[in-house]
């Protein structure tokens, strides 16, 4: 479980502050100045929600990004192998060209007579 | 028949000599496979966030549009929240999807890794050398053996053009297992942390409250008291919510209901991924048993029938 006992108990208690708060703030009864009081205090409720949501959110991400760097570390490295065996390949098709040429010259040599 | 032995031979030799070990066919399907399922896996945990995100800021201006009673002061602040805590999440949306992308690069490079490009690049190569060294055979039996009843066999060209395609093939297929082995060995860990941080952060939002419901269904049901409250409230000063502001507030209502299974996708995707992940480690790093035995003959025998095919051809 990513939360906490503690913190997922103030997420419910900050949740069901939030349904009274503004229950509260639609009576006719109260005045415009307690209506604005209210109005504040839901918005420090849904902040101090969206506070807690973040700072989960961030732990993850954090560990996330970094398990990201080190994948990508490894991802360089498997590149650096692919072009280690593009150039194997380079190498036999060289010895295979450069064998070639030998014998190219060999034969020319016979040709005229050098041989 | 007696050449087609000593090429067999040669190739023998030279796969014990290299003490050779390749790829097989179903691991490289593996490998294929498993880059081809898990292409633009990166995007789901993003997503969460910032669906996440548009039901919050959907909440927040629909209270804001609904509350007429709402000082101008009150309604600028809780709009300027509602906005600064939008961007936030956005932000931490694209965070993830950035550093999500080195799963989609990390898939697509071990398909690479796999690939048969490098040892197709040795045919022309091998038939040329092949062709040439035919040429030369018959030009010394010309010039040199002619009367003589001695005659080098002219077809050794296809058997060195077979040596330098099989031996070469093999030689890179045993370079490229070795460092798909390495690269695998090494990703495992990481993989597996990184999808349960995944797994982690999506289950922020699967998480239930005391009142048992989801953080998702929790802002469902906020979003539904605080419409009730607005209609109650309206009611009470004679006024009527109009049809837009109740479609849209069904819109949100349904969007949230929707958003929930969002976050349980994200979860179980993680999850194979990792499971997904270890099978394919698990079948790459297996080198025992007489099934990966008999597909590592395969995968040698695909390669001499490669150098055989050239050497067909260049008896031709």
């Amino acid at each position: 479980m990513p939360m906490s006992d503690i913190e997922i108990s103030a997420l419910g208690m900050i949740y069901d502050a939030m349904k009274a708060v503004d229950s509260a703030r639609t009576e006719d009864t109260i005045s415009q100045e307690t209506r604005s009081k209210l109005g504040k205090l839901y918005r420090l409720l849904d902040s101090m929600h969206s506070m807690l949501i973040d700072q989960q959110v961030e732990r993850y991400l954090s560990k996330i990004e970094q398990k990201s760097a080190d994948l990508s570390n490894i991802v360089n490295d498997i590149q650096a192998d692919i072009n280690g065996i593009k150039g194997l390949a380079d190498t036999i098709n060289k010895a295979a060209d450069a064998i070639k040429f030998i014998i190219d010259t060999a034969k020319t040599a016979i040709s005229i007579g050098i041989l | 028949m007696r050449h087609m032995l000593r090429l067999i031979a040669l190739l023998g030799i030279l796969f014990s000599i290299a003490a050779c070990s390749v790829l097989t066919a179903p691991q490289v399907n593996a490998v294929k496979e498993f880059a081809k399922a898990t292409d633009s896996y990166g995007q789901i945990p993003g997503d969460v966030i910032r669906v996440y995100r548009d039901v919050v800021f959907s909440r927040r201006a629909l209270l804001v549009g609904g509350r007429l009673e709402m000082s101008k002061k009150d309604a600028e602040d809780a709009l300027e929240q509602a906005l600064t805590d939008r961007d936030g999440a956005t932000e931490k949306a694209e965070r993830a999807d950035k550093a999500l992308r080195v799963l989609d690069d990390y898939g697509r490079i071990l398909s690479l890794l796999v690939s048969d490009v490098y040892t197709k690049d040795l045919n022309a190569a091998a038939a040329s050398l092949g062709t040439e060294l035919d040429s030369a055979i018959d030009l010394y039996n010309t010039k040199f053996l002619v009367g003589s009843g001695k005659k080098l066999d002219s077809s050794i060209g296809g058997i060195a053009a077979a040596l330098v395609r099989g031996g070469g093939g093999i030689w890179i297929r045993h370079n490229q297992t070795i460092a798909l082995r390495d690269a695998v060995r090494k990703a495992e860990p990481v993989v597996d942390e990184m999808t349960t941080a995944i797994e982690d952060l999506a289950a922020v939002f699967q998480e239930t409250t005391p009142g048992k419901k989801t953080i998702f269904e929790e802002e469902r049901e906020q979003f539904k008291d605080a419409f009730l409250n607005t209609l109650k409230s309206a009611a009470g000063r004679g006024q009527i919510v109009d049809l837009p502001f109740t479609d849209r507030v069904v819109e949100t209502l349904d969007r949230a209901r929707r958003a929930g299974k969002t976050a349980g996708l994200a979860i179980s995707a993680a999850r194979k991924y990792r499971a997904a992940h270890r099978n394919l480690v698990k079948a790459i790093k297996d080198e025992s048993g007489l099934i990966e035995l008999s597909e590592e003959i395969k995968t040698l025998k695909a390669e001499i029938d490669a150098a055989k095919k050239l050497q067909k051809e260049l008896s031709k």
